[in-house]
């Protein structure tokens, strides 16, 4: 399993629905806008499902960024391959 | 490891005893707690005060002194100041306690510094009195630095400078006497100055929002980032990411400033 | 909460810093830039470098400014003599220009008060006293002096006035270390450097305490443990000090025997023959005083020489000094071993002496003798207290005996050569040595009718009113008597200007152009990089005012052969009116004064690249001599074949400039003879005066600096706690200090700064409050007239109390 630490930034138009979107997501955890950047909390597997989960959120209408700001791999599965 | 019982105040109260020679009135806000002193039993005092086999009788229900304390550092309690030592060292905030501070907390932690210091960059001075003919002490404290009393002595941010008192002045008055204050009277101009330092060095850059800051300030004698950046240091200049170990992985000092490139030598 | 609830909060709250820091910076790029912030922020801060004001150690600064002002220093880093680190001096060098009481006005004193007068008329006073009496018209200078501002100085004086009445404070600090040289190896100034002080095994330290005065030096030595390096530290003094708590070895030895441990050492090394003697016979010879006592002397064998020093057994030179005959064992042991790299330090305690010369010379001759000397690391090495001692004073020669370049008075060829340089016709510099600096005082003290010849004096960049010693005699008779007028130059307010009678406020430091050297021979330039205060001007512009002043009175001597002026510059065949104040930066005139001075440094083989050199680098050590392919290269190790250009010989070393001129150094025999003061019955204690860490010489600039002020607020006595008992003194008790000279009252220190010996006492000649030259001795060496500060008798006690009778 690993934790990660993302800010989307995004983009002004229909945030209501992306937010909505997001928070549905139940890998995600959003926190409280600031300005145009949204702090989330992601958990996933492992790296590879975190790769594609990043992949996502920046193929999305409205998410102009994807910032990776940390990935904790303390409780990763240590045989995955990295 | 430490006792549990060696971690609470009582051993900061000792360690303190331990340590006033280098900072005299330093510690002036601890004051010992009989309650949580650590117990020696006046048996095991006497064991370690006479020759192996002699067990002198000793009158029961008097406490050590002091002195008989740290000459029981070999016996059973032998292990009781150096683990008041790491456990000061230890005291700090854990490396991964959620960090929030505010633009406010930056600006004060700047004044807190002016206070001690002629300008950004000068070395500053020393708050509390020293030991003026022996100042090697200074080590004791400030070598991995410790909070004691709720006082942090900071460690130091530089290494392998063997004379301290060579750049840190005492700000404290040194005499053990009251003393004209120069200013006050006499040549009345003595020590009064319209310097007017540099305050800070500013906030470091970034190449886009999110990027690493810059360091904003030299790196000279700031070999140590987490004397100022570490779980120890002022809230405002603390880093939210203290389990980092390799500051300038990320952060990039100044070549203007840490004098890499010549600065311009030519009349202005 | 578990780890993986811990995780995610770490990661929220890590997301939301990012974030929010993020916006931080794209608010902050938004806000229009003010200036006051800017100020704060450090942005448009311009840096420049400067060697710093204060002693001889000659560290390298770089000055922040900002809005024409200093707001912060940095040491330099690319200074090979401080490697970017300072002292708490240093670190607040800039605070020095901005004490709140700075001389803004030239004052006169009218009816006994200073009072505020114009340029205009204070150059007009200065040069009518001057031009009433010139040959009654003394100059008193400093190692303070600018390169260029004591060149103008020596030039106005010796070839404008034709008189040699020109001395500078160095007197009083380092010219038992000239004549020390000057008899050893017919030259002055250090062989070694600073370079010494990495590599050296053993550091010596003669009555010396780097740790307080010469801090940066000595972290160049102790810093070197953190490394891992072992190095044996010596500390051979009267007193226990800071250093001493850095040391391996301390040698306690009753005041003025340390000549009796040099001779016991050397002594030990002959009957040993643990002496070098292949270096010895090469390159040495040797030599004792003569009948009269000349700074010559004269030669003596080698067993001539042992059979002198034979009488300084281990077990006399204990008796005499009080050091265990073991501890001079100890030092002959270290002398002795050939594989060892020994460096020995000494400032004033050696020089302030009145057998200065002759220890001075005992130290070079120890390490002649023991062949510790010319290999980097093994060097007998003299410090200087002020920034330009060497490159002012020693070097441009502003003292009554001298000339620029290491050239004398005394000599005639030498004053040829100096007048062909100067362009004056021949016989223009008088022959005979002018009055030094304690002469010139007594001088200025006595009445005219009584010898008294000095009318005027004036004074640039020092602060005698609380300098010299016995000032009782030497300067106060002289604001008493009629005809006697004093011209004082400084930045602020001094026991000096107190008493003067016309006060002309100067800049300082960064405030004008300058250059200075240090102790290890480094000439060091800087550029003026703020306005100074008010009305205050360049020492060196007050100077030439002054000449073209008495130039336009027809005073004969201010202009050259040609009928130019002395101090004239052209431009497109146009002289510049540098005299004018308005026109004084129109042209570097630092640059042109040192390009004139440079002829000069030939002959002795100091030799100086041109000005613009020194502008691109932290100081050249000399001589700096011209290669091949045109660059300049300096010279580290003096007399030594593989760094000195000038060794002639394939020896080890070449003395090139021996007194005996066969390229020897002599290796004196000096006995030791007590002192001129004792301690006796009426006046009990000796009293040692000195400086602390925090300020420099009589604190003028560094008691006006907040740091420094609270970290040692004023002097005090330092007293042997068993003395204290006896005389009923407990710290903070006042403590009447007398001598046969004068007495001061200020509070005693028993467990302070310093700790004396029993019978001993100490007080820091830095406050001005406590003119502990009231007391001190004037009796100097009779080579160096150098005063000895460092002891003299005095009697205690406690301020109020009845005194015991005597």
């Amino acid at each position: 399993m690993l934790v990660s630490a993302l800010v989307l930034t995004v983009e002004d138009g229909d945030l209501a629905r992306l937010l909505t979107h997001l928070s549905a997501d139940p890998r995600l955890e959003l926190g409280s806008l600031v300005g145009r950047r949204l702090p989330v909390v992601a958990e996933v597997p492992d790296a590879r499902s975190g790769e594609q989960l990043v992949e996502e959120l920046q193929g999305l209408a409205g998410v102009s960024f994807v910032d990776v700001v940390l990935v904790d791999f303390s409780m990763a599965n240590t045989q995955e391959a990295i | 490891m430490i006792p549990t019982e060696l971690r609470g105040r009582g051993s900061r109260v000792w360690f303190a005893v331990a340590v006033t020679v280098a900072g005299v009135g330093f510690f002036s806000a601890a004051s010992p707690d009989p309650e949580r002193l650590p117990r020696v039993t006046a048996e095991a005092a006497a064991r370690q005060m006479t020759p192996a086999g002699l067990v002198a009788a000793a009158p029961v229900g008097v406490a050590p002194s002091y002195t008989e304390l740290r000459d029981l550092r070999r016996g059973d309690n032998g292990a009781m100041y150096s683990g008041a030592t790491a456990a000061l060292v230890g005291a700090a905030a854990d490396a991964f306690t959620v960090l929030t501070k505010t633009p406010a907390d930056w600006t004060g932690a700047l004044v807190q510094r002016a206070t001690r210091r002629a300008y950004a960059g000068a070395p500053p001075t020393i708050p509390h009195p020293i030991a003026q003919l022996a100042t090697n002490a200074c080590l004791a404290c400030h070598e991995a630095g410790a909070i004691i009393g709720g006082r942090v002595a900071p460690r130091m941010a530089h290494d392998h400078y063997q004379a301290c008192t060579q750049c840190h002045v005492p700000s404290v008055d040194p005499r053990p006497w009251n003393g004209p204050t120069p200013g006050a009277s006499g040549s009345g101009a003595l020590a009064l100055n319209d310097f007017s330092g540099l305050d800070t060095f500013g906030r470091g850059t970034r190449a886009q929002p999110g990027a690493p800051p810059t360091v904003p300030h030299p790196t000279k004698m700031r070999a140590r980032c987490d004397t100022c950046h570490g779980p120890k240091g002022l809230l405002g200049l603390r880093t939210p990411h203290p389990y980092r170990q390799s500051c300038s992985q990320c952060h990039l000092p100044s070549a203007v400033l840490d004098q890499r490139i010549a600065f311009r030598t030519e009349r202005p | 909460m578990d780890r993986r609830d811990f995780l995610r909060k770490s990661a929220m709250s890590a997301a939301v810093l990012a974030a929010s820091r993020g916006s931080e910076a794209a608010e902050a790029s938004k806000t229009a830039v003010d200036p006051a912030v800017l100020a704060r922020s450090g942005a448009g801060v311009t840096w420049n470098k400067a060697p710093c004001r204060f002693c001889g150690t000659g560290c390298h600064v770089q000055v922040g400014t900002h809005n024409g002002r200093v707001v912060a220093v940095a040491g330099d880093r690319l200074a090979p003599v401080n490697q970017g680190l300072l002292c708490v001096k240093g670190y607040h060098v800039g605070l020095a220009l901005y004490g709140k009481d700075r001389l803004t006005r030239p004052l006169l004193r009218k009816d006994g008060v200073l009072v505020p007068i114009t340029w205009e008329r204070a150059i007009a006073v200065a040069s009518e006293r001057i031009a009433a009496d010139p040959k009654g018209f003394a100059f008193y200078g400093s190692g303070q002096w600018t390169i260029p501002e004591g060149y103008a100085a020596q030039k106005l004086m010796k070839a404008g006035l034709g008189s040699n009445h020109i001395d500078a404070n160095a007197r009083l600090c380092m010219s038992s270390a000239v004549t020390g040289f000057l008899a050893t190896y017919g030259v002055d100034e250090p062989a070694g450097c600073y370079d010494d002080l990495d590599v050296c095994d053993v550091l010596i330290m003669w009555g010396n305490n780097p740790a307080e005065m010469h801090p940066v030096l000595f972290s160049r030595v102790v810093d070197r443990r953190s490394r891992g390096d072992k190095i044996t530290l010596v500390d051979i003094a009267t007193r226990t000090t800071r250093t001493t708590g850095f040391c391996d070895h301390q040698l306690l030895f009753r005041p003025h025997t340390d000549l009796a441990i040099a001779n016991g050492v050397m002594n030990l090394l002959l009957e040993r023959g643990a002496y070098d003697k292949e270096f010895v016979a090469k390159h040495c010879a040797f030599r004792a005083d003569s009948a009269p006592a000349t700074l010559q002397g004269q030669a003596i064998s080698i067993d001539e020489f042992r059979r002198q020093l034979a009488l300084y057994t281990p077990d006399h030179v204990e008796k005499l000094s009080g050091v265990p005959a073991a501890q001079i064992r100890l030092l002959a042991d270290l002398f002795g071993s050939p594989k060892l790299r020994i460096t020995s330090l000494w400032c004033m305690g050696m020089n302030q002496h009145t057998a200065g010369t002759a220890m001075n010379t005992l130290v070079h001759g120890l390490h002649l003798l023991s062949g510790h000397f010319g290999r980097p690391g093994d060097a007998p090495t003299s410090l200087t207290g002020q920034p330009s001692a060497c490159g002012t004073v020693r070097e441009v020669g502003t003292l009554a005996h001298g000339l620029p370049g290491g050239l004398v008075i005394a000599n005639e060829k030498h004053r040829k050569e100096a007048e062909e340089i100067w362009h004056v016709p021949a016989g223009r510099i008088a022959a005979q040595a002018g009055h030094h600096t304690i002469e010139m005082w007594k001088r200025f003290s006595t009445p005219k009718e009584r010898g008294g010849d000095i009318s005027t004096i004036w004074v640039q960049v020092t602060n005698p009113g609380q300098s010299l010693p016995n000032r009782h005699a030497l300067v106060d008779p002289s604001r008493k008597l009629p005809g006697k007028f004093l011209i004082v130059s400084d930045v602020y307010p001094t026991a000096t200007t107190a008493i003067a009678d016309l006060v002309l406020p100067s800049a300082l430091w960064v405030e004008k152009n300058g250059m200075v050297g240090n102790s290890e021979r480094r000439t060091q330039q800087w550029f003026k990089m703020v306005q100074p205060p008010g009305e205050a001007r360049d020492d060196c512009w007050q100077t030439i005012a002054v000449a073209r002043s008495l130039h336009d009175k027809g005073v004969p001597g201010l202009k050259d052969k040609d009928g130019k002026f002395l101090f004239a510059i052209e431009r497109d065949g146009k002289e510049l009116p540098i005299w004018d104040w308005k026109h004084y930066y129109d042209v570097n005139v630092d640059e042109h004064l040192f390009e004139e001075y440079r002829a000069f440094t030939r002959f002795k083989h100091k030799d100086l690249a041109p000005y613009r050199e020194y502008v691109r680098a932290r100081g050249l050590r000399w001589p700096v001599v011209q290669q091949k392919d045109g660059s300049w290269r300096e010279t580290r190790f003096r007399f030594t074949k593989f760094d000195d250009p000038y060794v002639r010989s394939d020896g080890r070393v070449d003395f090139y400039h021996s007194p005996t001129e066969d390229g020897r150094a002599q290796i004196w025999f000096r006995p030791y003879a007590p002192p001129p003061e004792v301690p006796d019955k009426d006046f009990p204690f000796w009293l040692c005066t000195g400086r602390v860490l925090e300020h420099w010489h009589t604190g003028s600039l560094t008691m006006r600096i907040p740091q420094l002020a609270a970290a040692m607020p004023q002097a005090y006595v330092e007293v042997h706690p068993n003395d204290a008992r006896v005389l009923g003194v407990n710290n903070g008790d006042m403590v009447v200090i007398e001598s046969r000279r004068g007495r001061v009252t200020l509070p005693a220190w028993l467990d302070g700064r310093g700790a004396p010996v029993v019978g001993s006492v100490f007080v820091p000649f830095f406050d001005e409050r406590v003119l502990i030259n009231n007391v001190t001795l004037d009796a100097y060496d009779p080579f160096s007239k150098q005063p000895d500060y460092k002891k003299c008798a005095v009697r205690l006690h406690k301020a109020g109390a009845n005194r015991l009778p005597t």
